[in-house]
């Protein structure tokens, strides 16, 4: 049977720049927004955009991913014909490799696309936090009969140069692209989402397998060379709100965008779908203060949370004070603790009287990674990593 | 051994009719995100049950959307989970009007399962036991019956409603009376029952031809008197839902450390999943001594209270000693005390409310105030 759009979501990622937090996971399923893991978002969006078969290409440390995915249900992504499929590398007859690249990783699946003979396939990140329907940008590539639509997003011009930047005509032609420009053109950045007509997909990823000087990477390789060779590139302009969380710092931003309304969880009257585990819902003892943060469901709170962003399970003891901080799913902050401007990942134990971090700055807050323990009394400085 | 469950998902709902107005009391909100029935399912999946007989009667739209197909239980299979059983008839057949002829309404169902035990209940309370070790006192004193009880001095409600049993020593029963205050009896009857399928099946068919016709009344005393019955002790939290200040007592009762712990920490409690994003909490709210729910939104002051998924309350509202359920919505300056509020109320702006425990202000569902 014929479908008209299948995903791919790259989620092989290591990220390296989120330190600690991948060190035993892959990025997307590292946690975020209290409830809530990356790779939720365009799990959910497909979801919410009547996307039924989605490819999962998996290579980084896939336990915690792998284990979170299931079979999909959550995301309503089990199917009996699709659904939610875990693409790892694979050995073959004749050798069999990992993956070299994210155009790598699509090429070693073509017999997944074509099995659904797909005439469109919709290239996605585990990456990024945005909320879209992407059934908008896959009639607007059909309408314009493109070989290759491109999502993009209007950048400050001063963070232009960290990002793909396109320039395209009056008709969403686009017209030039540069991976990270020194001197942008434009303020147009890639987000990193693609819809591709299937053969012309498999055509050009063929070609970049036969190309000696490849990465065998999209933005890099495969979309500068279409572009060069005069194939029908569309821009699909988004207005939402997007944000690449691959540094501490913008992992933190994005947690603290929910707090100030800019990420809203339920824009759009549609739900970001997660897998759950069977909490009771939070608890507030008398004597507690909380201000200004989020809260879900087996959190406990005795002491002082303010402007932070606390996972399943979380318990902050008595007289501990949390500031400015993402704290996440089933860590505990002992008693009299001081936390402020930092990431503590899951299942950390914080002991008594421990100060974590200090003020907020520019700078990467501070990290305590997966399931470390703190010792009563112990001091971590602004911007340290216990890894 | 295999065991499945049969739950009677309506007896005892007049008791509480406010909140079973429009549900069965298997659907009774409790606890800030879970249905009574939560509870009783999830006590059963953690003892390897996986056949769910629930029989129903009226008004269990609410009970079959929130059971769905069982899934969220890990009751949805190929063979046996979640098998609903409403009741059936036509012109000339009456809905069955007491539990023995529910339970003979179900013969059929008890014949085509295949589980060596059976364990009924009622499910018109919020308790959380192991399970595991009833069915294995059941098997190692062989009984023919085993019966669940508390060790508990009945209260108003419960001299109304219950059943106490006299024990020996070894917990034998030797028989069943009214629960009274007066004679210090402090053995009290739950709903649930422990036998062998086929057992069951034949006692039914037994009692039914001897033109029996009430379970407690008939068919308990011949058990006891003719067969091998047996009574195992639950301790931990109970929460007997006898009448709307029983359930506004024991709801209360969560926002105390131990009884959420007996409650939702003794087997893990499943509920059907919404997807409510996180509860945030507003700069200026103030919160103490309460248990919320994902999706709600607190701008204002919360104390003592128990909010459900996707409550809002607004700036400067000040809510007391209150349940909320699912959706509820407070306005600004709105202030509540010993108020439930059913679904999807409306409470506007400016507004005063309030009850006693002894008598909480219900306010139904759908109401816009």
């Amino acid at each position: 049977m014929i479908k008209k759009c299948v995903a791919m979501l790259l989620a092989g990622g290591q990220g390296t720049r989120l330190y600690a937090l991948t060190t035993g996971v892959a990025k997307p399923a590292v946690s975020f927004g209290s409830k809530y893991r990356i790779i939720d978002f365009p799990l959910s969006n497909c979801a919410n955009s009547g996307i039924d078969t989605v490819g999962v290409l998996t290579q980084y440390q896939p336990m915690v991913l792998n284990e979170y995915l299931g079979n999909g249900e959550p995301w309503n992504l089990d199917r009996s014909h699709g659904g939610l499929h875990i693409l790892p590398p694979y050995l073959a007859k004749s050798g069999g490799e990992w993956y070299k690249g994210t155009a790598n990783a699509i090429y070693q699946n073509a017999a997944f696309l074509n099995a659904y003979e797909a005439e469109n396939v919709l290239i996605l990140s585990g990456d990024h936090i945005y909320k879209m329907d992407y059934s908008d940008m896959l009639a607007f590539h059909t309408s314009k009969n493109a070989d290759c639509t491109i999502a993009v997003i209007d950048v400050p011009m001063s963070e232009a140069p960290r990002f793909g930047i396109l320039s395209y005509d009056g008709d969403n032609r686009i017209t030039d692209f540069a991976e990270k420009p020194k001197a942008p053109k434009s303020n147009h950045a890639s987000m990193g989402i693609y819809i591709f007509r299937e053969e012309v997909l498999l055509e050009e990823l063929s070609k970049e397998e036969r190309n000696p000087d490849t990465s065998f990477d999209f933005g890099k390789d495969v979309i500068p060379a279409m572009i060069k060779s005069g194939m029908r590139m569309y821009a699909y302009p988004f207005a939402g709100y997007w944000k690449d969380v691959g540094t501490l710092r913008s992992l933190w931003e994005a947690n603290m965008d929910i707090l100030s309304g800019a990420l809203d969880l339920n824009e759009g009257g549609t739900k970001v779908y997660s897998r759950n585990q069977a909490y009771p819902p939070s608890f507030m003892a008398e004597g507690s203060v909380v201000k200004n943060s989020v809260v879900t469901a087996g959190c406990e709170i005795y002491g002082e949370v303010e402007n932070s962003v606390l996972g399943e399970g979380v318990i902050v003891a008595a007289g501990a004070k949390v500031k400015d901080s993402v704290i996440m799913r089933n860590t505990v902050i002992g008693k009299n603790s001081v936390v402020g401007y930092s990431i503590i990942d899951e299942s950390v134990t914080v002991g008594d009287r421990c100060k974590i971090g200090g003020p907020t700055v520019d700078a990467d807050p501070t990290l305590i990674g997966r399931g470390k323990t703190i010792k009563n009394g112990t001091t971590v400085a602004a911007g340290g990593r216990i890894e | 051994m295999r065991t499945m469950g049969l739950i009677f998902s309506s007896i005892n709902e007049r008791n509480v009719p406010e909140l079973t107005e429009a549900r069965s009391i298997a659907s009774v909100p409790f606890g800030g995100r879970y249905r009574l029935i939560d509870f009783l399912l999830s006590d059963m999946v953690a003892a390897s049950v996986s056949t769910v007989g629930i029989i129903t009667k009226y008004n269990f739209q609410s009970l079959m959307d929130h059971v769905g197909s069982g899934k969220h239980w890990d009751l949805a299979r190929k063979n046996g989970g979640i098998v609903f059983l409403p009741p059936y008839g036509g012109d000339t057949r009456m809905l069955y009007a007491s539990r023995f002829e529910a339970i003979k309404s179900v013969l059929k169902f008890l014949k085509s399962c295949t589980e060596d035990i059976v364990i009924m209940s009622d499910c018109d309370y919020a308790a959380s036991f192991d399970i595991n070790k009833a069915i294995d006192f059941f098997v190692e004193k062989k009984s023919d019956v085993t019966l669940i009880y508390r060790e508990k001095a009945p209260d108003d409600d419960e001299v109304k409603h219950r059943t106490a049993i006299l024990t020996d020593k070894d917990n034998n029963v030797l028989g069943i009376k009214p629960a009274d205050k007066a004679d210090g009896a402090n053995k009290l009857l739950t709903s649930m029952l422990i036998a062998r399928r086929e057992f069951l099946i034949k006692q039914i068919e037994r009692c039914s031809m001897a033109g029996m016709k009430s379970f407690s009344g008939d068919v308990m005393p011949y058990l006891v008197r003719e067969h091998k019955v047996s009574a195992f002790c639950v301790d931990g939290f109970f929460a007997s839902i006898e009448s709307l200040a029983a359930y506004f007592r024991y709801s209360m009762a969560i926002l105390d450390k131990p009884v959420r712990d007996s409650l939702f920490r003794t087997v893990e409690v499943y509920t059907k999943v919404r997807d409510s994003a996180p509860c945030h909490i507003c700069g200026d709210a103030k919160i103490s001594r309460s248990v919320i729910a994902d999706g709600c939104v607190i701008e204002g002051t919360v104390e003592n209270s128990i909010l459900f998924r996707g409550v809002h309350i607004g700036k400067n509202a000040v809510v007391k000693n209150s349940i909320l359920f699912q959706n509820a919505d407070v306005g600004d300056r709105t202030s509540l005390d010993c108020v439930i509020a059913d679904k999807e109320v409306i409470i506007r702006a400016g507004k005063t409310l309030s009850g006693c425990k002894e008598r909480p202000y219900f306010i139904p569902k759908d109401t816009a105030l």
